[in-house]
């Protein structure tokens, strides 16, 4: 390293020790927990990003999973980045401090990769935060040799063409297997626009600067043999989740239509209970944590769930192990209870209340399996039942809306039934609004219009009141704001870039949500917030992530919708037989295990 | 080290570390001092944030913390003086209580050492005396200034028979006389040497006496760091009546 850059390390850190003094948490911006990783000497750096605070950010497992990685399988240090909260934010600005990573408080701008995952719509507007607090310009076509190159991946990069203008490449799919491929181009090739064309080969990054070509989504189809990482970064307290946590199972074929997670990671792949009970225990011994959950879209629906619950408890008898994502039809409360016998809190997802709309939505539980379900928590002594359901979904009648003021206050008598009239327990209904998705049968619908919502919100807060019973809803004002860039094209970029512009950044937190930049960047590009995110789409029209490839065929998606139209649920490929969705291919295939 | 720990600032509910079906409080459990030292960027880290990355990095070594009884079971782990954010220190004390019969002290710091991250440093161990009061702290306060500056503000500060300080937070609003608290501040080259006092009617912050200082310098006086030095206690007065038990 030359002097001047030593001497220019030694004053940025500096700088930044100096800024610590005068912000909000500092601890957000140190690094240095247990199994943080350094390799100074790497030929290929990277910066990871999510780009929300610390304490969200450390939590996303798919950050911590590529983390690991790149340290340990490849020749490149990643390092992490989170945004920055506004604080610092504006203190950087002031002090013309450039993003800096969190490991070696070395500048983003340096390194060869800023990877920034895309978990959520809502973030979208930190994304340009970060790539501008970087000292990146925003656009991709203004950048030169002297910039990283920006990827973006997750969930969210199913729909590309709202970063399309400031992401140089977005990477489709699971990267485990894909990323080596991209850390060997960004050693052996230099330049930006070569080492563009060389990324342009790879069949599952979409390069805008190359045009819309069809991109493929990757599958990992190895997951179920690789080895779980065992090796997380510990976050200081912070931290939303503080815990071990083991992927079981990727993919859901359960077929929600409104799920996006359900089409983009199909097929199933679950992980052998062996692995994951030897990756658990050890993750407890290196991280400290008294904490493990087994994480899935679905995790009572692994076949070895119930026999890595009792292995997992025969070594450590008084962990707290926890089961996230339980399904209502699948023995949830006995396998929570055999889990952690001692938690007084459990969640149900029926999603809809009556039974036309699950089987619109494909949700194929019946009122008997709920009932069962909510009776055996409160036997079993749980004494908090939550109850996620949506509001605004197609086609939802005022009955549906009834249905889940019905059943919250079935779920009440359930409990007083158990507890007494006056009995301490509660019944938490939580109400998310429906918002379509890019890649799922729903992707024509529109959203429910914001007064609609309101209205229904208003009855479910007039009606489901009393004792023993909460109700949380979700704000209208931001789920419009999901739907209307989620199935967006390049204008939104251009909506997106004015927002925040006018000073939109954390839209998912409410107090620094600004819903007039958003407003006005919509009107100064032509369109309407609302009416986008409202907006039915012809199936025949073309959509903007039309040439992204997810496996499943837009066939399937369509027929899948048809098949809400009249009301008929679809079964699950794993026990009803293929239903010829398109994803299984070559060794890609669901994967499960000896129960 | 100083023979033991004062009143503990207990780590609340909710930090993370707590749970339910944890183990309940044990039967044979040894009460432990460590001191340790927080250096570098580990001194951003809050009070809350130490006592949870202490109580992971005891676990990572192998050690169980006893907990508490009572209905809300909490791991028996307490830092003597709460620190400032930003504040370095060279002395922070820690009781907590390890589960098991006996412990090898030696080996705890070390196998401590490699489980807490960087800039968290043990440095000893024994076990703990009988319990003490936190009567004051020393601190080092580097300054970015002029010796000149400097010199000027410490004469001017030990010459003022009062500084007041306005102390502004949602739940205080008051002046505090920082010289009744750190009457002699010492100048140590580029630095102040000061000891704070604690009184039953509080203490001054280490942030309170360098804006005393700045008030009292000719120009600007800008810190370039705090570290605590040590961490001073005495036998807590123990009413008669009751038996201490260590
Ligand atoms: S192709 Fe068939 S088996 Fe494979 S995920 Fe789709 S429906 Fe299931």
């Amino acid at each position: 390293m030359t002097q001047l850059i030593l001497q220019q390390q030694i004053e940025l850190q500096q700088q930044i020790e100096r800024l610590l003094t005068v912000v909000e948490k500092p601890s957000r911006y140190i690094g240095g927990e247990t199994n943080e990783t350094v390799k100074p000497d790497a030929t290929v750096r990277v910066a990871l990003s999510y780009p929300d605070a610390y304490e969200i950010g450390i939590s996303n497992q798919a950050l911590q999973i590529l983390y690991g990685l790149i340290n340990d399988r490849t020749e490149a240090a990643a390092e992490r980045v989170y945004c920055p909260w506004p604080d610092m934010a504006d203190a950087m600005r002031l002090q013309q401090v450039p993003l800096f990573t969190l490991e070696t408080w070395r500048p983003v701008r340096d390194v060869d990769l800023f990877g920034i995952t895309l978990q959520a719509e809502l973030t979208y507007s930190n994304v340009l935060e970060l790539i501008d607090l970087a000292g990146i310009p925003i656009r991709s076509e203004d950048r030169t040799d002297r910039d990283p190159i920006v990827l973006a991946g997750g969930p969210s990069a199913s729909n590309p063409m709202p970063l399309a203008h400031f992401i140089d490449a977005f990477f489709m799919g699971e990267a485990e297997e894909g990323l080596s491929s991209i850390i060997e181009i960004l050693d052996t090739v230099k330049g930006r626009e070569e080492r563009l064309d060389r990324l342009a080969e790879l069949p599952f990054l979409y390069i805008p600067a190359r045009g819309e070509r069809p991109v493929e989504r990757a599958v990992f189809a190895n997951f179920s043999i690789d080895t779980a990482p065992t090796k997380p970064v510990v976050p200081y307290a912070s931290a939303i989740f503080s815990r071990a946590s083991v992927e079981v199972m990727r993919g859901c074929t359960r077929g929600c239509r409104f799920c996006h997670a359900g089409t983009w990671y199909r097929p199933v792949r679950e992980r052998p209970v062996e692995d994951v009970v030897k990756a658990g225990l050890e993750q407890l011994n290196c991280t400290g944590y008294d904490e493990l959950s087994l994480t899935s879209l679905a995790t009572s629906d692994w076949s070895g769930v119930a026999r890595a619950v009792t292995e997992i408890k025969a070594a450590k008898p008084e962990l707290h192990l926890s089961l996230p994502s339980n399904r209502v039809d699948t023995g949830p409360v006995a396998l929570a209870v055999a889990a952690n016998s001692r938690q007084r809190s459990i969640t149900l997802a029926p999603e809809a209340a009556t039974q036309r709309m699950r089987d619109i939505i494909c949700k194929t539980i019946t009122d008997e399996m709920i009932e069962k379900a909510i009776k055996s928590a409160f036997a079993a002594g749980y004494t908090s039942l939550k109850l996620y359901f949506m509001i605004g979904l197609p086609m939802e009648t005022f009955a549906e809306v009834q249905g889940i003021v019905d059943l919250g206050f079935k779920a009440r008598e359930i409990g007083r039934r158990q507890f007494g009239e006056g009995g301490k327990f509660t019944v938490h209904v939580s109400a998310s609004n429906f918002v379509p998705k890019p890649h799922t049968p729903f992707q024509w619908d529109g959203m429910a219009a914001p007064e609609q919502l309101r209205v229904k919100q208003e009855y479910l807060r007039r009606t489901l009141k009393g004792r023993q019973l909460k109700l949380s809803l979700h704000d209208v004002r931001t789920s419009m704001l999901e739907g209307a860039i989620g199935r967006g094209d390049a204008i939104t970029g251009d909506v997106l870039e004015a927002a925040w512009r006018a000073g939109a950044r954390f839209d998912a937190w409410t107090e620094h949500h600004r819903e007039d930049a958003w407003q006005a960047a919509f009107t100064a590009a032509g369109r309407d917030l609302e009416v986008e995110a409202t907006r039915e789409r012809d199936p025949l029209d073309p959509l903007p992530w039309d040439h992204v490839r997810s496996g499943v065929t837009k066939e399937f998606l369509l027929d899948e919708w048809w098949q809400s139209r009249a009301e008929r649920p679809t079964g699950d490929c794993r026990w009803d037989g293929c239903s010829d969705c398109g994803a299984c291919v070559g060794p890609v295939r669901n994967r499960l295990v000896e129960a | 080290m100083a023979a033991a720990i004062a009143a503990p600032v207990s780590a609340p509910f909710g930090t993370g570390w707590w749970r339910p079906n944890a183990i309940h409080p044990a039967a044979h459990a040894v009460r432990i001092e460590f001191r340790l030292a927080i250096r570098d960027r580990a001194r951003y880290l809050s009070h809350l944030e130490m006592v949870d990355l202490l109580l992971a990095a005891l676990r990572r070594a192998g050690y169980q913390v006893a907990l508490s009884h009572g209905m809300r079971p909490r791991p028996v782990i307490s830092l003597a003086l709460a620190r400032g954010v930003g504040v370095a220190s060279e002395d922070e004390h820690c009781t907590v209580e390890l589960v098991g019969d006996s412990h090898d002290l030696d080996d705890l710091v070390v196998r401590l050492a490699a489980t807490c991250p960087r800039g968290v440093v043990p440095l000893e161990a024994c076990l703990a005396g009988p319990k003490t009061a936190v009567t004051g702290a020393t601190y080092r306060i580097v300054f970015d200034a002029p010796g000149e500056t400097l010199a000027q503000a410490v004469a001017a500060y030990r010459a003022a028979s009062e500084l007041l300080i306005p102390r502004r937070s949602p739940k205080q609003h008051r002046d505090v006389d920082v010289r009744r608290y750190a009457p002699e501040p010492q100048l140590d080259g580029d630095a102040v040497i000061v000891q704070i006092a604690i009184y039953d009617d509080g203490s001054a912050k280490p942030s309170e006496v360098v804006r005393a200082l700045a008030s009292c310098a000719p120009d600007e006086l800008a810190v370039a760091g705090i570290t605590r030095l040590a961490v001073h206690t005495a036998p807590k007065p123990v009413r008669v009546g009751t038996t201490e038990t260590t």
